[in-house]
């Protein structure tokens, strides 16, 4: 079969959720339709995924996801924050294990499947249905979601955690959630997502997330992907910011037999700010996949990305970030940096950092280091009396850390460390010391 | 290690293959290079492409896209513009079927 009848296969599965909600929202959902039967599923040709290949992933059937009891999974994988807490299993919402509480005054959290109507302002105006064929797709089936509107100045102190659980199924399902996440003037917000769930859940997660930020907005996004390494995630995080604006991104990927992330970000207003931190940390023969661009469209924006990428065994990452200075985005600042270690002679890195300049007044730069540990650093620790495999796995795990420890929620920042010295080989013996 | 069935040996003449994924979604090119079964990565390491449209010759998978060669016996590069090495799998004929592993030889 080729990849247009696969594609043909798949939009044939999602048929019954395209009729579902309000009349605006089924008319929407036949445009990205038509989106999706114009663009397909991604293949290597396209420049942006000539490292990821879908074709394996094209060639599996999934069906739609019905509503599952999974509250003690939930509960086992949680993240245990204080939280204003969304449960969603296989992408529908869980009433019974979700925790809304009380919310501040010009503050609102509302699952979407139940409030299609609220979201007619906000969807898919960050997040364009032709960004790619998975984009499209969610838009022409997401089956639920979140939105999260703040009006001017409302503070949320309390982050709003989503948790998305994946269960074990006969067959695979899609799995496809929405994301929206408005913010007004100076509002300020801090929201998780945490995709986890069964060890042998082989389901594929396509999720959208959009976020606009007004005028002086402030928005802290963390993102744990600690997905079953049978599971396949897709992801795309849009953001639109507005003058003095100021988005932080911590992107944690650490599951996924392939896993891609895609972050656009538009500086569209003077003095907005963009601060993109990324880990990945693959195993086995993970793929794990991140691609961010920042568009500079206004003055005096600033952007700083740093991503880390620890890859061991056969498994393969790939880093994109591209930052696009426009004609009279003068003044701006753009950082980029991307560092990986090889852990394995076998780990592949494909990393490629792009900076793009029309503008004359700007002050950028771009790194990209790929390695493997420091043999000073090494014996600077075994000199101390520390064995070889728990030097190097201190040293990793400090190399991690670098990311992690930019993450200010503490329950967050510590669940986040254990993760990810739980996945790094066991012979580091690192139990216990996090 | 499992083994993943292919066909019977006699339905994969020589100078043919046939493709099978494994559970990790790779993608193998399983091959009859002189009536010896021999089973590659079906990616060229140039451009990371699939190598399916290519063809055998002299025991070496040609690359559709640039011609890059690779040796059907030990996944080595032959012919530029790829300059690194591809998985060779483990292939065995189990009563007349070819088998081919789906953990590549170290």
């Amino acid at each position: 079969m080729s990849l247009a009848e696969f594609t043909d296969q798949w939009l044939s599965a999602v048929t019954p959720q395209i009729s579902e909600g309000p009349g605006w929202l089924t008319d929407l959902r036949q445009g990205a339709v038509e989106q999706f039967a114009v663009l397909g599923l991604p293949h290597a040709r396209l420049e942006n995924w000539k490292y990821t290949d879908v074709k394996a992933l094209a060639k599996r059937s999934f069906t739609l996801p019905k509503a599952a009891d999974a509250e003690a999974l939930a509960n086992e994988k949680s993240l245990g924050l204080n939280a204003i807490r969304l449960v969603f299993v296989d992408g529908v919402f869980s009433e019974s294990a979700s925790t809304l509480g009380n919310l501040p005054a010009g503050v609102q959290v509302l699952p979407l499947a139940k409030n299609a109507n609220a979201a007619k302002p906000v969807l898919g105006q960050v997040a364009a249905a032709n960004f790619s064929g998975f984009t499209a797709l969610n838009l022409a089936a997401f089956q639920d979601g979140v939105l999260i509107d703040l009006a001017a100045n409302a503070v949320l102190e309390q982050p709003v955690y989503l948790q998305f659980v994946a269960t074990e199924q006969e067959n695979p399902v899609l799995v496809q959630p929405r994301i929206l996440i408005k913010a007004g003037t100076h509002a300020q917000a801090t929201i998780v997502e945490h995709y986890a769930g069964s060890e042998e859940s082989a389901n594929l997660t396509n999720v959208v997330t959009e976020v606009d930020l007004a005028d002086g907005a402030n928005i802290t996004h963390y993102k744990l992907q600690q997905e079953s390494t049978k599971q396949y995630h897709i992801a795309s995080l849009h953001v639109e910011q507005k003058r003095d604006s100021r988005f932080t991104s911590h992107n944690v990927c650490l599951g996924g037999k392939l896993a891609r992330q895609d972050i656009q970000v538009e500086l569209s207003g003077e003095g907005a700010e963009v601060n993109l931190n990324g880990l990945y940390l693959g195993n086995g023969r993970q793929h794990l996949d991140n691609h961010t661009l920042v568009n500079h469209n206004a003055p005096h924006t600033n952007s700083n990305e740093d991503y880390k990428g620890i890859l061991n065994d056969r498994s393969r990452g790939v880093f994109n970030g591209r930052a696009v200075v426009h004609k009279d985005a003068q003044k701006i600042e753009a950082h980029q940096s991307n560092a990986n270690l090889l852990l394995s002679d076998k780990a592949e890195i494909d990393t490629k950092p792009e900076l793009e300049i029309y503008a004359d007044d700007v002050k950028c730069s771009h790194g990209s280091t790929t390695g493997q540990l420091d043999e000073n650093a090494l014996f600077a620790l075994r000199s101390r009396g520390i064995g070889e495999e728990m030097a190097r796995g201190l040293l990793t795990l400090a190399f991690a850390n670098e990311v992690i420890d930019r993450i200010e929620i503490s329950a967050v920042h510590d669940r986040i460390e254990e993760a990810v010295a739980g996945r790094l080989p066991e012979k580091f013996n690192l139990k216990g010391l996090v | 290690m499992g083994w993943i069935k292919v066909d019977a040996a006699a339905a994969i003449a020589e100078g043919e293959f046939q493709l099978v994924t494994t559970e990790d979604d790779i993608e193998l090119l399983v091959a009859n290079v002189d009536g010896e079964f021999r089973a590659v990565e079906n990616v060229c390491s140039h451009d990371g492409g699939s190598m399916e449209d290519g063809c055998i010759e002299d025991g070496e998978i040609v690359c559709p896209r640039h011609g890059a060669r690779f040796c059907l016996r030990t996944g080595e590069v032959t012919a530029p513009p790829a300059y690194e090495d591809i998985d060779v799998y483990p292939v065995r004929i189990v009563d007349g079927v070819v088998e081919v592993s789906d953990e590549p030889e170290d």
